[in-house]
């Protein structure tokens, strides 16, 4: 399928949406200078300028209201319209496993999806040409399930199964290579937190990271506590993550940020068969009080096997 | 005087910082971040301003011990000699706007000043417009870097050095600026005295909507400066810091009993454009963003504040 018709098949779902009266449709709308940006499409108008391609690699879920941010009564009163990659949509079906988003408030506009290019941060350093977004080469599925509407090629679909090569590299490193390598990668973060604001599911109202009292993590920029703050983050995380890349692309430092996800994905993998936002009507494991719970505690305390 | 003179010339005794990075991170100013012979920095800007090294993510300013009593050893620094060598002119011009916050002789920040003082800052102005900046949309003049000490001037394919201070002159022995190399005033956008009439205007929900509050822009802002003050303590000893903090937090307003006067997004993108574009200027003469476009080749939404400058000036008219 052609790209002209994926943008005439788009701006008509778009269109459609705000007919129906939704609030906004969350686009990614050209500005008639080659830039392509996120928006809240609200007129006919503005819907004309929406485009899908390479350049989309946002995950507009982040932007989606959420009941933990306007109260579960005013979220569930308007409506809103959202383009989304199938990543995205993956996050958007936790949100709503976890009741942060209503299914009925929400009109999915479902994109089949080549690959994206992060190409926003370092943009006016040596190397800012796009590069394909690393999340794509693991990506287990690029057509989006749960949409009202799927445009693009669905023909084009193609399933792949994860099987966590990049984490099980970094395990095949010492211990002392490990600690070394994270040492010096938390040493850079400058604790900015612009990978909680970008994450579609971090949306607590108070982050534990900001509490100064009882003051959990410090706040000055130091190797440990830098430490502190996104293992608690990916702790946090576990069961949650979809991989949709958010947070390592919003890094100003580019640390490495979707391994520690990876790494706790593939944790509930292997102990809960659990891949997060593929499944709906899936109860999330970390919430879910089982027999058949692989953690000794459930078998009669911490000493079994 | 060439580039290769100047830096033979300073190189000694003085502790040089170029533009690199440290472990493969972002591009900054670093210590030590090249040994050979003279450095010419490439086209555009490194992704971390210039501003960490007079005022860090992270200041130590004193410790504390407890025992029967309180010790309190206050911990300024002690800069070594040092030239900050490959500056633009955008960052240059942020060392005004920085000057003017934290080296105001009626408030000075002392640890910032004593940064400055030691810092020899040695400029190259840009040849070209760099990809995503817009210094000259913010007044800036992208060839004489007023605001650094030394400034090399594009000069064919050559440079010509040009003192802007004394402390510039007197390190590279050449003539002491006179008054034609004094900061040009060109035009900058401000909207200074018109805040109050513009405040509730929907412009601002407009600029606001995809802002995901990240603090990227704030961070990576070579003009940006907001800070707070934490204590870090283990037992019986702390320390406390000055940490950067960002206007774009949503708890950066949060006051004791919990009221929140910027809780909605909106309310903080209108103050960061403010504070750059209506309250500093009213205030110093200065805006205080110097085009760098860093904050757009961050922000993860692909926001751009020349862009949203355009749209105040479409509404409230009259930027220049």
């Amino acid at each position: 399928m052609v790209e002209a018709q994926v943008h005439t098949d788009l701006r008509q779902a778009i269109a459609a949406a705000l007919e129906a009266g939704v609030e906004y449709v969350l686009a990614y709308v050209e500005d008639g200078k080659g830039r392509v940006a996120p928006r809240k499409v609200r007129t006919a108008e503005q819907a004309e300028r929406a485009v899908f391609d390479r350049r989309c690699h946002q995950n507009l879920v982040t932007l989606l209201p959420k009941a933990s941010t306007v109260g579960a009564a005013a979220a569930t009163a308007k409506r809103y319209g959202i383009v989304a990659k199938a990543c995205d949509v993956r996050s958007l079906v936790v949100l709503l496993q976890e009741e942060m988003v209503d299914r009925a408030a929400v009109q999915i506009i479902g994109v089949v999806c080549d690959g994206v290019e992060e190409a926003a941060v370092g943009a006016s350093s040596a190397d800012c040409q796009g590069k394909a977004a690393p999340r794509c080469a693991v990506c287990r599925d690029n057509v989006p399930e749960l949409a009202d509407v799927v445009v693009g090629d669905a023909a084009k679909r193609a399933k792949k199964t994860n099987d966590f090569a990049e984490v099980a590299a970094f395990e095949a490193k010492s211990p002392a290579e490990r600690w070394q390598h994270w040492s010096a990668e938390f040493e850079k973060c400058r604790r900015c937190y612009a990978c909680r604001s970008a994450c579609p599911l971090c949306y607590c109202d108070e982050c534990l990271i900001d509490r100064a009292k009882p003051q959990l993590v410090e706040g000055s920029v130091k190797p440990s506590s830098n430490l502190a703050f996104h293992l608690m983050r990916a702790y946090h995380l576990a069961g949650r993550c979809v991989d949709c890349g958010a947070c390592q692309a919003a890094c100003p430092e580019h640390l490495p940020l979707r391994i520690l996800n990876q790494k706790m994905a593939r944790e509930v993998k292997q102990m809960f068969d659990h891949e997060a936002g593929t499944n709906p009507d899936a109860k999330p494991p970390l919430v879910t009080l089982s027999h058949n719970d692989p953690d000794a505690i459930l078998k009669g305390g911490m000493t079994g096997e | 005087m060439s580039p290769a003179e100047l830096w033979q010339k300073l190189s000694s005794g003085r502790r040089l910082v170029v533009p690199g990075s440290v472990n493969g991170g972002a591009t900054r100013f670093v210590a030590g971040a090249w040994s050979g012979p003279v450095y010419i920095p490439g086209a555009g800007t490194t992704e971390f301003s210039l501003k960490e090294h007079f005022f860090p993510q992270s200041d130590y300013i004193l410790e504390y011990q407890r025992d029967d009593g309180v010790t309190v050893t206050e911990t300024p620094p002690r800069p070594e000699p040092t030239v900050i060598w490959g500056v633009r002119p955008c960052d240059a011009r942020a060392l005004a706007v920085l000057d003017r916050a934290f080296a105001d002789p009626a408030a000075p920040l002392d640890s910032y000043v004593a940064r400055r003082d030691s810092a020899l800052v040695v400029a190259f102005g840009c040849p070209s417009m760099c990809d995503g900046g817009f210094c000259e949309r913010m007044g800036v003049d992208r060839t004489v870097a007023a605001g650094a000490d030394l400034t090399f001037v594009p000069d064919g394919d050559g440079w010509k050095l040009l003192a802007l201070t004394e402390k510039g002159a007197m390190a590279a022995g050449v003539d002491a600026p006179n008054g034609d190399t004094a900061a040009p005033a060109m035009a900058a956008p401000s909207f200074a005295g018109k805040e109050k009439e513009f405040f509730k205007h929907p412009v601002w929900d407009e600029l606001a909507e995809t802002c995901i509050s990240c603090q990227a822009c704030t961070f990576v802002c070579p003009t940006c400066h907001c800070f707070t003050i934490v204590d870090e303590h283990l037992k019986n000893d702390g320390v406390r810091a000055v940490v950067w903090d960002s206007c774009a937090a949503p708890g950066f307003t949060k006051m004791a009993g919990g009221h929140n006067p910027r809780a909605a997004v909106t309310a903080r993108v209108r103050q960061r454009l403010l504070h750059k574009f209506a309250y500093f200027p009213q205030r110093y003469g200065v805006t205080a963003c110097s085009g760098c476009g860093r904050c757009a080749a961050v922000c993860p939404m692909d926001r751009r504040i020349d862009e949203m400058v355009a749209r105040l000036e479409e509404v409230i008219g009259g930027g220049n």
